[in-house]
C-alpha cells in the first residue's frame, strides 16, 4: 500500500492521455489520434478581489475526466469546487489555464447540463412542463418536440401527476428533479451537477442518487460537486479532492480510502464489565478507551502496532469478558478528514495571497 | 428560426405571467387608462380652443411612445436584476444563444405585450371620449425604430445590473428624465437620443408631413447605433462579471 505521502499533490498529466499539447495553439487539440477526454482542465487559476484582499480561488488545477465517467469533486467549504465548475460553464473567466471538453476548447455552452448549487435553476412561476419546454427552446429545440421531451423526462422522473403546478409549490426534492430534468432535455454530452443533494431529505437523497445514476448508465459524463461523500462514493468512480484552490488526491473512492486513511484502520475489543480504571496501564500505551452502557471499547490504530499488541494481549487476557472484536476500515470520510486535516501545501497556510 | 421560438416563448412566458396574475394585469391597464384619461381631458381644459387637438395628439403619441420605449428600456435591467434574485441568471449564460440575444428577444416579446395593453387602452380612450386615437399605421416604423435604439439603450442599463445588481431606482430616475424627451422633442441634443427624435418623426407621421420620410433616416441610423453601443456595452459587463465572479450574485 503506498504511503500517503507519495500521494500527496497527485499530478494528473494533461498531455498524456488527451492526445494534446498544453502549449498548442486554440484549435490545435482538435486534431487528435486519440480519443479525448470529456473534461480536460489544465493550469487553471482564478483569484478574485475582495476589498484589498485578493483571494486565490484555484491555483493550477488540472484534471482529465474520462468520457462516460461519473467524476466526483470533494472539498471543504471554499475549496474552489464551484469556481472550478463555473468555469468549466463559462460563467467565470479564468486567470490562467485552460479548458477543453471533449477535445476542444472552443465548445457551445449550449450542449452542457448544468444544475447549480441551491434552487437557482428554474423559473419559479412557470410549471415544471413550462420550465422544461422553455429551457429546451433555450437550447435550440423546436417547441414540439420540446414539449415531447419535457413531458417524457417529467414522467420518468415520477412528476407526471406535478407538471401543471408552478415550481414554487413543489418540495425542495421536486424541484431538484426539475432542475435535473431541464438540465438533460436537450441530451447533453456532460452534465454538471453542483451540491444536487444539498438540503434534501433522505429519501428525496436517494432519488436524487437513482437519477443520477440511470443519466450516467446511459453514458453521459457526468462532474459532480458535493460536500456528500455518501453520495460520492457511490456514484463516482473517480473523485479529485481539493483544497485551498488546489487538487490534493485523486483516485476511485476506494483507492483514497485505502492510501489516506491507512492510520484510521482500527482494531476495535468491547467488553462487558470493565470500567476505564481497569485499563488505565493500556491507555498509557495508546490504546483508545471509551465507556458505554454495556461496558467499555477499546481500540487501537493498525498503524501502531506496540499499540495493537498491548490491545490483543490485554483481550487475551480478558477473553472471558469480550463482547466483540473487528477491524474497523477507514472510510472515505476518513481519508477526506486526514487530507483536510494536513497543513496547507502554501507558504501563508491560508487562502489569501 | 431558433431566434424566431425564443421570441415565441418569451412572448408565452409574457402572456403566461399575466393570466397568472391577473389583479397585476387589470391595474396595470387601470393605471395606463386613468394617465391617458388624464393626459386628454388635462389638455382640453389648460389649452382650450382651436390648437388643444394639436397639443393632445403630440401629448398622447409622446406618452405612448414613452410608456412603450420604457417598456423596452426597463425590461432589460429588470430581466437581469430579477434573475439574478431569482438564481436563474447563470441558466440563460448556458443557453444555445448569447444571453444579449436572448434578453433582445426577451425584450421585443414584453414590448409585444405592452403594444397590445396600449392598443387596448387607445381602444378604450376612442369609446369613451369619442375621439380618434393618434396611432395610425404611419407611425408603426417610427415606433418600431424607437424602439430597436431603446433596446440598445436597456442593453447598456442591462449591463451596467449585471456589475452594480440594483438599478430599479435608477431606472426609475431615468424614466422620469426622459420624460421630456418624449413631449418637448425640439431639443437639439435630445435628438441622438432615440425616444425624443422617434417621437417627432411619429408625429410628422401621423399628420403626413414629409419631413416623417427623411426623419426615419436619421432615426434608422440612430437606433442602430444605439442597438451597436448597448451590444459592445454589455458584451464589456458580461466580461466584467464573469472575470469578477459575480455573474450569478445579487
Amino acid at each position: 500500500m503506498p504511503r500517503p505521502q507519495e500521494w500527496e499533490f497527485a499530478h494528473i498529466s494533461c498531455s498524456v492521455g488527451a492526445g494534446q499539447d498544453r502549449t498548442a495553439p486554440v484549435g490545435a487539440e482538435e486534431i487528435s489520434w486519440m480519443t479525448p477526454c470529456a473534461v480536460e482542465v489544465c493550469g487553471l487559476c482564478k483569484s478574485y478581489r475582495l476589498g484589498a484582499r485578493i483571494v486565490q480561488a484555484l491555483r493550477g488545477v488540472d484534471l482529465s475526466v474520462q468520457v462516460g465517467e461519473v467524476f466526483g469533486l470533494l472539498g471543504p467549504n471554499g475549496a474552489g469546487k464551484t469556481t472550478l465548475v463555473k468555469i468549466i460553464s463559462r460563467l467565470i473567466t479564468p486567470d490562467r489555464g485552460t479548458v477543453a471538453l471533449f477535445g476542444t476548447r472552443d465548445y457551445a455552452t449550449g450542449d452542457l447540463g448544468v444544475v447549480l448549487e441551491g434552487n437557482r435553476n428554474l423559473q419559479w412561476r412557470m410549471t415544471p412542463l413550462e420550465n422544461l419546454v422553455y429551457y429546451a427552446v433555450l437550447r435550440g429545440l423546436p417547441i414540439s418536440e420540446s414539449r415531447q421531451r419535457a413531458k417524457a423526462l417529467l414522467s420518468r422522473f415520477g412528476l407526471q401527476d406535478w407538471m401543471g403546478v408552478p415550481v414554487q409549490k413543489l418540495s425542495r426534492g421536486m424541484q431538484q428533479k426539475v432542475a435535473i430534468a431541464a438540465s438533460v432535455i436537450h441530451n447533453p454530452k456532460l452534465l454538471i451537477l453542483d451540491e444536487p443533494t444539498l438540503g434534501l431529505d433522505v429519501g428525496a437523497v436517494e432519488e436524487t442518487k437513482e437519477l443520477i445514476r440511470e443519466i450516467g448508465g446511459e453514458g453521459t459524463t457526468i462532474l459532480l460537486c458535493s460536500h456528500d461523500l455518501e453520495v460520492v462514493s457511490s456514484l463516482c468512480s473517480r473523485v479529485v479532492v481539493i483544497n485551498e484552490g488546489a487538487v490534493i488526491a485523486q483516485g476511485s473512492p476506494s483507492e483514497l480510502a485505502r492510501a489516506w486513511s491507512q492510520s484510521r484502520d482500527t482494531v476495535v475489543v468491547e467488553f462487558d464489565g470493565l470500567s476505564s480504571e481497569d485499563v488505565s496501564a493500556l491507555t498509557a500505551a495508546g490504546v483508545t478507551a471509551s465507556d458505554n452502557a454495556a461496558g467499555l471499547t477499546l481500540s487501537a490504530p493498525i498503524g501502531d502496532r506496540a499499540a495493537v499488541k498491548r490491545l490483543l494481549e490485554f483481550a487475551a487476557a480478558m477473553s472471558e469478558r469480550i463482547r466483540t472484536i473487528r477491524q474497523v476500515e477507514a472510510s472515505l470520510r476518513d481519508a477526506v478528514l486526514e487530507l483536510m486535516a494536513r497543513p496547507a501545501r502554501f507558504g501563508n497556510g491560508g487562502r489569501e495571497r | 428560426m431558433k431566434y424566431l421560438r425564443i421570441l415565441a416563448m418569451e412572448f408565452y412566458t409574457w402572456w403566461l405571467t399575466s393570466i397568472r396574475y391577473p389583479l397585476d394585469s387589470l391595474s396595470s391597464l387601470a393605471v395606463l387608462y386613468i394617465i391617458y384619461i388624464g393626459l386628454f381631458l388635462g389638455g382640453k381644459v389648460i389649452l382650450g380652443g382651436p390648437a388643444v387637438r394639436s397639443a393632445i395628439e403630440t401629448s398622447i403619441i409622446g406618452y405612448t411612445m414613452w410608456f412603450l420605449g420604457i417598456a423596452a428600456l426597463s425590461t432589460m435591467s429588470r430581466n437581469v436584476a430579477a434573475e439574478a434574485q431569482k438564481g436563474s441568471l447563470e441558466q440563460l449564460f448556458v443557453a444555445a444563444v448569447p444571453v444579449r440575444d436572448i434578453l433582445l428577444l426577451r425584450g421585443l416579446g414584453s414590448t409585444l405585450g405592452a403594444f397590445v395593453m396600449a392598443f387596448i387602452i387607445c381602444l378604450l380612450l376612442s369609446v369613451t371620449t369619442g375621439s380618434r386615437v393618434p396611432l395610425g399605421v404611419g407611425s408603426l416604423p417610427a415606433l418600431m425604430l424607437t424602439l430597436c435604439g431603446m433596446w440598445g439603450f436597456g442593453l447598456c442599463l442591462g449591463g451596467i445590473t449585471l456589475l452594480s445588481k440594483q438599478t430599479d431606482q435608477f431606472v426609475n430616475l431615468l424614466q422620469l428624465l426622459l420624460l421630456p424627451a418624449a413631449l418637448k422633442t425640439d431639443i437639439g441634443w435630445l435628438q441622438w437620443f432615440p425616444l425624443a427624435r422617434g417621437v417627432s418623426v411619429a408625429v410628422a407621421a401621423f399628420r403626413q408631413s414629409p419631413a416623417a420620410t427623411n426623419g426615419l433616416w436619421g432615426l434608422g441610423l440612430c437606433a442602430a447605433l444605439w442597438l451597436i453601443v448597448g451590444a459592445l456595452v454589455f458584451d464589456r459587463c458580461v466580461l466584467r462579471a464573469k472575470s469578477g465572479g459575480t455573474l450569478g450574485h445579487y
